[in-house]
């Protein structure tokens, strides 16, 4: 998978300080006691362990999803987009207008505007039916979240650029607010439950109608579908920035934005390229989100968009592959945490875990040491 | 307006306003001091009270905010790194107070020159030694943070700070049942776990001591200097308050004049050149966070105090982020700056929203139109956008800091970037 | 932008406001015989459908006392303890709504709160003014009395003049624990359960007491965990319950916590709940716990609430309650805690009428209280101030009604 290099200075060699040492057998101490720990829980209760596992993937790849975006936009500009999780949020709102009221819905401070598409669907649903609701909503949720992200880079992010980071930083958090906002007035304070128009039918495992083997349900077809628009998704945005003109473009602007517009590149129409797609992303995610958990509510995003930051952060900030690897990972840790762990302490680990890769490997799993991370 | 003419309206102004340090901070000082002897006063409760609703517990939580506000602008302000988890030491304040003035440890009794009941549970230390112990609880957390963290510059800062924010209040409320390593077990893990109550979990810690000033001060003061603060009277409660700010102000201008400051100006405006020219960065950088967090400790404890009870429901991110717009918004690295910042948001976040909601609803009704706004409701909307609009318009601040202004104005006196920006915006055919 | 434009503008904006805002201003003073009750409630968030009805039955109570109790004219304000940003309860709200009451002279009684948490802020302020406070929903023991659960020192602490001035006529979380426990052992035979809790006061106070009772009676309990409301599932913890081998889980708390995504996961993991029983407290005991979880996955499971459904309430009670539905439309459904809301107002005005004239007199008169026709059946205070006879009443989800129906009452021993 390709990944947006982000500017790193000249390399510097070092000796290896005490303290260097000392960070690499903490470390080493803290993945000894995971790994030891994840391995009894699987010799203990290797069917659960399995199911659990299922369940830590499914949900580690929509934190990947909304973890993309950050990355893209950090790879770009350096700037931790905070309003993306919240872009995501109304993704998510939007999908339910689109399921439960078969309308567009496009959010306006105390009044909203509908457009009618007659795309309602329940459980019960035709497969036809179902089809083009899920269609009409990844389509119509990408776009709805791609415009609001350019709109927020073109108003709020490019008058900064060049300005101290501080600035945009606080912007996004601005925006972030805003789009919360935005929502609480769309549809209100409460949890929206979005209708669960796929079948929680088990496909492997107990009672599954592909593979049988007793035991419990391991792979559900609602797990089946995150796969199946995740990874298409995935693939696309590899292709998009390793083979095409515009990823080629964003990968320039990414190494050197003076050097790229020196070299023709349109840096600008490529910055706002990279909040579409940013947006797009977080447009599927909220789809998938929907489809997948199915209650929303207006801070969704807030928490959600943490828990991808650390992901993106876990991965190596700027690297796709890593943002996917890290939303995966948080997935399962969570997951873990939840299934054999305490229940109550799951968030705190997940902060833990970002504090400790900041600390001690600033660069990520993947990522390359960046000026920030020194 | 051109530029030009702005600089000479700009230099008119500051004629006008010339020397308004001088002699406006005495002002404020002697409307600060007289407050409770007027507010409620006839003619000026008609303004204070009715109008605004500035009773003097809402001033006190305002002024709350003032320390807060101070305590982060050295933070941000100052020294230029972006905290966005200041409420974790807000936190640690008031529960400081929970473990040491209250009966939380109701095993043990303890009482050290407290005004606590004779022989009750838990223990009692005097709470304005209470107050300097949050301070010194949370200068030593504020180490503890910042000893890894603040090699971490700009935004990667930023995050872990709002990790530790996110972490302290989830560990407060989960911490009735700690799990800590109690001993050796011959089995893998061969930590033995116990769980230890440390916070009462959500149920919070309550009923906690209030300052005093002893009997004899009370029987000679004939009340003016309480023996134990009164969960009615205010004014004692206000001139500590203000009293903290004001010792907060004498030593935050200090230090922004010391070698200290000075070094503090120069990690913000360039860490390469700063560390170049002999400034330690990491010393530097933690002093700023330690002194941040001691103010962030001490106005904590009193706010434990005040309240009377601590939760850990309390301390949200939403405080963070409202003490960060107070000193965004009020103009960084200027004390009067976020001071001001700090009084009109949270006068807006307590009371002056639902107060104009109420207004705006009134006059509405009046009208005759049948219809509610719930401005209170939108208060994270408008929030935000007072954030975009201060970032995008006038990003120094209502009241800036000189350094600040000419910072973040530099694109104006050089070109350099707009020339980028036309470069930028090449477009060449074919390219899609 | 110049300094010179914004000062200006600035100080035009401040007169604006200053002119709403005094606008929104209309002090009047009667003097005379004139007292003043307040109420203290969330009115924000999802707590909003609960309160405002609640604020509505108490108007409704002095409208048909014609505003008068005695020889005195009574008035009645609402307060809102809750801040918009969280929707829920602040504690400097709490804090600063107690002191108004506490400084004005014309106010005599304060029905509230809703949180728990709150009214340990408000009663220790109104106990040093002795105004009395009598709560229509606080369901945390250690208010009024200690019990199994509460910390020591409580209630004590929260009356630092020695003498109480609080009562409640709901009845508090140990009896609903309690009651909890004997029905999932005794009526559905289970013999292991697993606890729930949303760690906030309420939940984790009523979960901590059906954890005790439940090992008191011989119920094993299989674990008690908190879950996060902000969690996107729950299925990983689910699988964790179902490997515990627990035939009921019992969850304590508020069901705006995410608790549709809860039963949700709940369902699917561990089947529907005749497979694993299910209990919930009375802070999941509303219909919207049916569009949240989808109305099959709540299908039969049981809730407990300290009060009386409107159907089980006779005599003066039940007529009331039909004036109240009249007045709110044959719509809408009457909340659990509306009608305790206007039993707290009908007790206060009975004991307005029998008082004084001081703030003491009338915590005196009110622990004194013995009504027999309340909107929520007869009323009296033990010297705790807890009602002398609490109620617990169990209700059955119904799937395809969509909305809980009253099962029975459960004894309160």
């Amino acid at each position: 998978m390709a990944e947006i290099p982000v500017p790193s200075p000249v390399a510097v060699r070092r000796r290896p300080a005490p303290s260097d040492l000392l960070r690499w057998i903490f470390g080493a101490l803290i993945l000894l006691g995971l790994g030891y720990w994840l391995i009894s829980s699987a010799v203990d209760e290797p069917e659960r362990f399995a199911q659990v596992t299922v369940i830590g993937l499914s949900n580690g790849m929509i934190f990947a999803l909304v973890a993309l975006g950050y990355t893209l936009v950090y790879g770009i500009i350096e700037l931790i987009n905070f309003a993306h999780g919240d872009n995501f949020m109304l993704g998510t709102l939007q999908t339910h207008s689109i399921f439960a009221d078969g309308s567009f819905q496009v959010p306006l401070l105390f009044s909203t505007i509908s457009i009618p598409l007659g795309t309602a669907a329940t459980v019960d649903s035709s497969g036809v039916e179902k089809a083009y609701a899920i269609a009409m909503a990844l389509v119509l949720s990408m776009v709805f979240c791609m415009a609001i992200n350019v709109t927020i880079e073109r108003i709020g992010y490019k008058p900064l650029r060049g300005q101290p980071r501080l600035a945009p930083l606080i912007t996004a958090i601005g925006f972030s607010f805003i789009l919360q906002g935005i929502g609480l007035s769309w549809k209100g304070e409460g949890r929206i439950a979005v209708p669960q128009i796929i079948p929680d039918t088990v496909l492997i495992g107990e009672d599954g109608t592909l593979l049988d083997f007793g035991g419990v349900p391991y792979y559900t077809v609602r797990d089946l579908m995150v796969l199946l628009i995740t990874v298409p998704v995935l693939l696309a945005l590899t292709w998009l920035v390793s083979s095409t003109k515009p990823g080629k473009a964003m990968r320039a602007t990414a190494q050197d934005r003076d050097a790229a517009a020196m070299m023709g590149i349109s840096v600008n129409r490529t910055i706002s390229f990279t909040f579409a797609l940013g947006g797009a992303i977080a447009g599927a995610g909220g789809v998938v989100y929907a489809l997948y958990v199915g209650t929303t509510h207006f801070q969704l995003g807030f928490r959600l968009g943490l828990i991808a930051f650390t992901a993106a952060v876990l991965g190596g900030i700027g690297n796709l592959t890593g943002a996917v690897l890290g939303g995966v990972l948080i997935g399962l840790i969570a997951a873990y945490n939840d299934g054999f762990g305490d229940a109550r302490w799951t968030y705190t680990v997940i902060f833990v875990i970002l504090i400790l890769i900041l600390v001690f490997r600033p660069s990520g799993l993947l990522g390359e040491r960046t000026p920030e991370g020194q | 307006m051109t530029r030009a003419e702005a600089t000479g309206v700009r230099a008119r102004a500051r004629g006008v306003l010339a020397g308004y340090e001088r002699w406006l901070p005495w002002a404020l000082l002697a409307v600060a001091l007289t407050y409770p002897f007027w507010y409620d006063v006839w003619p000026f409760s008609y303004v204070t009270v009715d109008a605004l609703g500035l009773k003097l517990d809402v001033v006190i939580f305002m002024i709350v905010y003032v320390m807060l506000a101070l305590g982060l602008n050295v933070v941000v302000g100052f020294a230029g790194l972006l905290d966005l988890g200041y409420v974790a030491f807000f936190a640690l304040g008031a529960y400081s107070v929970g473990w040491f003035a209250s009966d939380k440890f109701s095993g043990t009794e303890y009482h050290f020159l407290s005004n606590a009941t004779e022989g009750a549970a838990g223990i009692h230390l005097n709470l304005w030694l209470v107050l300097l112990l949050g301070g010194v609880i949370t200068a030593i957390a504020g180490v503890i943070i910042g000893w890894p963290t603040l090699r971490l510059r700009g935004d990667y800062l930023a995050i872990v700070t709002l990790g530790f924010g996110e972490i302290i209040p989830d560990v407060f409320r989960n911490a009735d049942q700690l799990p800590v390593p109690g001993g050796v077990q011959g089995l893998p893990p061969f930590i033995d776990f116990t769980n230890v109550n440390l916070t009462n979990g959500v149920r919070g810690v309550r009923s906690l001591d209030r300052p005093g000033f002893g009997d004899r001060l009370d029987s000679l003061t004939g009340g003016a200097l309480p023996e134990r603060f009164s969960g009615i009277e205010l004014k004692p409660w206000y001139f500590t308050i203000v009293f903290m700010v004001l010792i907060a102000v004498f030593v935050i201008r200090r230090l922004e004049r010391s070698k200290m400051g000075r070094a503090w100006v120069a990690v913000r405006e360039d860490e390469i050149a700063a560390s170049a020219m002999g400034v330690p960065l990491m010393r530097t950088k933690l002093w700023a966070y330690g002194i941040g967090a001691i103010f962030g400790g001490i106005v904590g404890a009193y706010y434990g105090s005040f309240i009377g009870s601590v939760f850990p429901t309390s301390f949200s991110f939403a405080i963070s982020i409202l003490v960060l717009v107070m000193v965004v918004v009020g103009g960084m690295g200027n004390i009067y700056g976020v001071m001001l910042g700090a009084l009109v948001l949270e006068y807006l976040n307590f009371k002056g929203l639902q107060k104009i909601g109420d207004g705006i609803n009134k006059s509405i009704d009046a009208i005759g139109i049948d219809l509610t706004v719930d401005i209170p409701r939108y208060k994270t909307l408008i929030f935000g956008l007072l954030l975009v609009t201060m970032m995008l318009l006038r990003p120094e601040g209502l009241i800036p800091s000189a350094r600040r202004k000419a910072e973040l104005h530099e694109a104006e006196g050089l070109p350099e970037r707009d020339t980028y920006d036309d470069l930028y915006d090449v477009r060449r055919e074919g390219d899609s | 932008m110049s300094r010179k434009r914004s000062v200006p503008v600035a100080l035009g904006m401040l007169v604006a406001v200053l002119a709403i805002v005094a606008a929104g201003c209309g002090g009047d003073d009667d003097g005379g015989k004139t007292l003043k009750i307040v109420s203290d409630l969330p009115l924000q968030g999802s707590n909003l459908v609960q309160s405002a009805q609640m604020v509505e039955a108490m108007e409704y109570v002095l409208e048909l006392a014609d505003n008068t109790a005695g020889d005195y004219t009574v008035e009645y304000e609402s307060f809102d303890d809750a801040i918009a940003s969280t929707g829920n309860w602040d504690e400097a709200t709490c804090a600063s709504n107690a002191r108004t009451y506490a400084d004005d002279e014309s106010i005599v009684a304060n029905i509230g709160t809703y949180n728990s948490g709150c009214a340990a802020i408000e009663i220790p302020i109104l106990n040093e003014a002795g105004l009395a406070m009598v709560s229509p929903a606080n369901t945390y023991a250690g208010l009024t009395h200690s019990a199994p659960g509460t910390e020591d020192g409580e209630p004590d602490k929260y009356f630092p003049s020695g003498s109480r001035n609080y009562l409640r006529v709901v009845a508090s979380d140990d009896y609903q624990g309690k009651v909890g426990a004997d029905f999932l052992k005794n009526d559905l035979g289970v013999k292991s359960v697993f606890i729930l809790d949303d760690k906030e006061l309420y939940g984790k106070g009523v979960a901590d007491a059906f954890e005790d009772a439940a090992k008191t009676i011989g119920l094993t309990v299989a674990g008690h965990e908190g879950w996060d409301k902000d969690a996107p599932n729950y299925t990983a913890l689910m699988t964790k319950i179902k490997a515990t081998g627990a035939d009921a889980i019992y969850i304590g708390g508020v069901s705006p916590n995410n608790g549709g995504q809860l039963v949700k996961d709940k369902v699917s993991v561990l089947g529907d709940n005749e497979q694993v029983k299910l209990l919930v407290t009375d802070g999941f005991v509303l219909d919207s716990l049916f569009t949240d979880a989808g109305a099959d996955n709540v299908n039969g499971a049981y809730g407990t609430a300290p009060t009386l459904p409107a159907s089980q309430i006779a005599g003066a009670g039940a007529e009331f309650i039909d004036g109240f539905q009249e007045k709110i439309g044959a719509d809408a459904n009457i909340q659990v805690y509306t009608l305790y809301a206007a039993t707290a107002m009908q007790v206060v005005l009975d004991a307005i009428a029998r008082f004084d004239g001081t703030r003491a007199d009338l915590i005196a008169k009110l622990f004194e209280t013995d009504l027999t026709d309340t909107a929520t059946g007869p009323m009296s205070f033990n010297a705790d101030g807890d009602p002398a006879s609490g109620t617990e009443q169990l209700f059955k989800a119904d799937g395809a009604q969509k909305k809980w129906v009253w099962d029975k009452s459960l004894a309160v021993s």
